[in-house]
């Protein structure tokens, strides 16, 4: 597994990536689910490919509940039933715009089943102000964090992060409950999470490039 | 093809604990400090040497060497001079905030209900605290910096002095005189409440010209006081502009249409100006001035600021409009404000006035003016002594008014009142720049009897001229009739025919059963009665 070089700052992006969520360029013709739903396929295969190839992929709605995919009523993000390949998401995602409001991928016990994967998901609640600038202490997590996929949460003002490595054995606990949230802050939050993680997290491929 | 990138996961773990570590009271202090500003428990169970490290630890956590000097008098006053320490220098850190936040606090507490984080906060915040609050007399939060709280007057109420409080003091001298005999009696706390726009701010400008000139500017003599009081009016929704505009209105229209407006009184324009001019109306704008009477945590830095203002214009009344732009927190904890304008009742001896707003569900309709409507905490409108609800005339009312322009209404009402009845509804047109002067309607009845007083006299001459041509109707055939002159409805014209007939006006002759001619009428034929 080969690790992408980091920025001058110290902070890395991805190679190639941009803040996407401010620089469409799809084609304007096409539907605002479609043009999320092709910039996230673009996304996930050019920054995440290990991932694109796990069929653990599923689709969500609005309020971030996991659906099923061919019945499209809400479903357990445990449940392997609904699992599916990128493709099939992606597909999913641009036929029924209404109801499927993106995608999300399955962490549970994926590290049981890829062991020499060791990803870690970073979820940082609120990390930008009101003026659009990343906070000081999201930051500090982000430039701690080092070589790492970022890109903007469902809500825009949050960050999500992909990367390979291992967390301390004695948070596994916190871990282990879906509901834990190991870290709240006053203006936002992190947490944590691996495959340890009974839990799904939300992709969207609106990559964003740390500024230096 | 790039994989996933290699992080460095232990920078990020130590990161984030730090991050969080950092930020963990302001998150707590966010999510737990509506309940107000929380007590530390009198009876903290801390030996002296922790206590001693902890005020120790603090002043070198947080740079106050001032804890250092304090003289400890007992383990709750320290700590109660602590967190009053921390909490007015630094504005972000609450008492939860040090305590939880304090490693030596936490372990304490943590130990103490047995390592449940859970009851550990709730023995740190929770009931039995706020139990401990009862104990602590003056607030917390109005102690000022450096002050602590009197020897002896923290914790026990003064007691009364049940020799002088005798019921007989009051049978033998004179009560005071009462100023006037308005809708706002004297000294008392009290809202004025209704929908945005229907002209709360207005009524209380003119109120207060009256209150301030003792002109009956509004049309109401009742609620002109025997003499001029000093007034003043703050508000925080109109500019200084606004406010010149509408006196300037209020005063123009007394002087220039006075005579129409005030029933031919046109003493009242110059009475008015010369009465203003001797400044007993203080109006200011608070525009742009964020004057907090009390915030979020039962603060209440405006509060001596408006002291002050009352007591450097011996002001016996004053408004404050509206309560909204005069404070912070929940709408729903509005009894500090009540509290306030009981001080200052008692105190000073003067009338304090919130000018609030009503709820949105009630707008527009008749119960725009119940005191129900008043937005937010019901314990506000309950602990005022007065309200006054003030709404445009709704549709139904209109409808039951026989108004067309509906709009140019404004209807008061007294819908609380301790010390006097509540009234009926005092209606106000709006005149030239939105005056407002008293107008009245006719109830229903006489606007029935005037309408149908026109139709009587029609029917009337239709009965003189059916006599004129020798033509007997009976008194279904003269409804018919009325009908097809289009003078009234069938039910008018019933009960027009009837109301004649029961007022003699009219009669009905029956014929001989051997009438031929007659015969056809056997219910009698209509006769005029003293008309003819």
């Amino acid at each position: 597994m080969s690790s992408t070089n980091g920025s001058a700052a110290g902070v890395t992006a991805p190679d190639g990536a941009e803040d996407s969520s401010r620089n469409q360029t799809s084609s304007t013709s096409k539907s605002a689910p479609h043009r999320r739903a092709d910039q996230a396929a673009e996304s996930i295969r050019r920054h995440l490919p290990e991932l694109a190839a796990f069929s653990r992929w599923i689709v969500r709605d609005a309020a971030k509940a996991p659906l099923h995919p061919a019945k499209l009523h809400a479903a357990g993000a445990g449940d392997r039933r609904i699992w599916c390949p990128l493709d099939h998401a992606l597909t999913v995602w641009r036929t029924y715009p209404k109801r499927v409001a993106g995608i999300g991928f399955v962490l549970s016990d994926i590290n049981v089943e890829h062991p020499d994967l060791r990803l870690i998901g970073i979820d940082i609640d609120k990390a930008f102000d009101e003026f659009d600038a990343i906070k000081p202490w999201a930051r500090r997590v982000v430039d701690a964090a080092g070589s790492c996929y970022w890109e903007r949460s469902p809500s825009g003002i949050g960050l999500r992060g992909f990367m390979s490595g291992s967390i301390p054995a004695e948070m596994s606990g916190q871990f282990n409950d879906p509901k834990a949230r190991p870290f709240a802050l006053d203006s936002g939050g992190v947490e944590l999470y691996d495959g340890r993680s009974q839990r799904y997290l939300t992709v969207t491929g609106a990559c964003y490039a740390i500024p230096a | 093809m790039p994989s996933l990138p290699e992080g460095n996961a232990d920078a990020l773990y130590a990161t984030c604990v730090a991050v969080v570590a950092e930020f963990k009271g302001a998150a707590r202090s966010t999510t737990e400090q509506r309940d107000g500003w929380p007590p530390l428990p009198v009876d903290w169970p801390l030996p002296q040497d922790t206590l001693d490290r902890v005020l120790a630890e603090c002043a070198v956590w947080l740079d106050l060497t001032e804890i250092e000097s304090v003289s400890i008098g007992g383990r709750s006053d320290a700590l109660l001079h602590v967190a009053q320490a921390l909490c007015t220098t630094h504005d972000d850190v609450t008492a939860l905030n040090i305590m939880t936040g304090h490693p030596t606090l936490w372990a304490v507490a943590l130990d103490k209900r047995n390592g449940s984080k859970k009851r550990a906060r709730a023995f740190l915040w929770g009931e039995s605290i706020r139990a401990a609050r009862k104990k602590v007399g003056p607030p917390f939060e109005d102690l000022g910096p450096g002050e602590e709280p009197a020897a002896g007057q923290a914790l026990d109420l003064p007691d009364l002095d049940i020799g002088t409080l005798s019921a007989a003091r009051f049978i033998d001298t004179v009560p005071p005189v009462q100023i006037f005999n308005g809708p706002i009696p004297h000294p008392t706390t009290g809202v004025v409440y209704g929908p945005g726009g229907a002209g709360k701010s207005f009524l209380m400008q003119a109120m207060l010209t009256g209150f301030a000139t003792a002109v009956d500017v509004l049309g109401v003599p009742e609620w002109v006081p025997t003499s001029p009081v000093p007034v003043l009016m703050l508000t925080a929704e109109e500019s200084n502009a606004d406010l010149h505009r509408r006196q300037y209105a209020l005063v123009r229209a007394a002087e220039q249409i006075g005579g129409d407006l005030f029933g031919g009184r046109t003493e009242i324009g110059p009475l008015l100006r010369e009465r203003l001019h001797e400044g007993r109306f203080t109006v200011a704008s608070t525009q742009g001035m964020r004057i907090e009477l009390v915030n979020e945590r039962g603060r209440r830095k405006g509060a001596d600021w408006l002291l002050r203002q009352l007591d450097r214009g011996h002001h016996e009344i004053v408004t404050v409009d509206p309560v909204a732009a005069f404070r912070t927190g929940p709408e729903d904890e509005l009894q500090p404000l009540i509290d306030l304008g009981r001080e200052i009742n008692e105190k000073l001896g003067k009338t304090l006035v919130y000018l609030h707003h009503t709820n949105k569900s009630s707008r527009g309709s008749d119960q725009a003016r119940e005191a129900t409507a008043a937005r937010g905490d019901s314990a506000f409108i309950d602990g005022g002594r007065f309200g006054i609800g003030v709404a445009g005339m709704s549709v139904e009312e209109a409808a039951r008014l026989k108004v067309e322009d509906r709009r140019n209404y404004v209807g008061v009402r007294l819908a609380k009142a301790n010390y006097t009845e509540e009234s009926d509804i005092f209606w106000f047109a709006r005149g030239p720049a939105g005056v407002l002067y008293a107008t009245s309607f006719k109830p229903l009845a006489e606007q029935r009897a005037d309408l149908r007083g026109g139709q009587r006299d029609a029917v009337l001459k239709l009965v003189l001229e059916l006599e004129e041509r020798e033509m007997q109707v009976s008194k279904s055939e003269l409804v018919a009739r009325i009908m097809d002159r289009k003078l009234a409805t069938r039910d008018a014209a019933r009960a027009i025919v009837g109301d004649l007939l029961a007022e003699n006006v009219l009669r009905i002759e029956y014929g001989d059963p051997g009438d031929t001619e007659r015969r056809c009428l056997p219910y009698g034929w209509i006769l005029s009665g003293c008309m003819s």
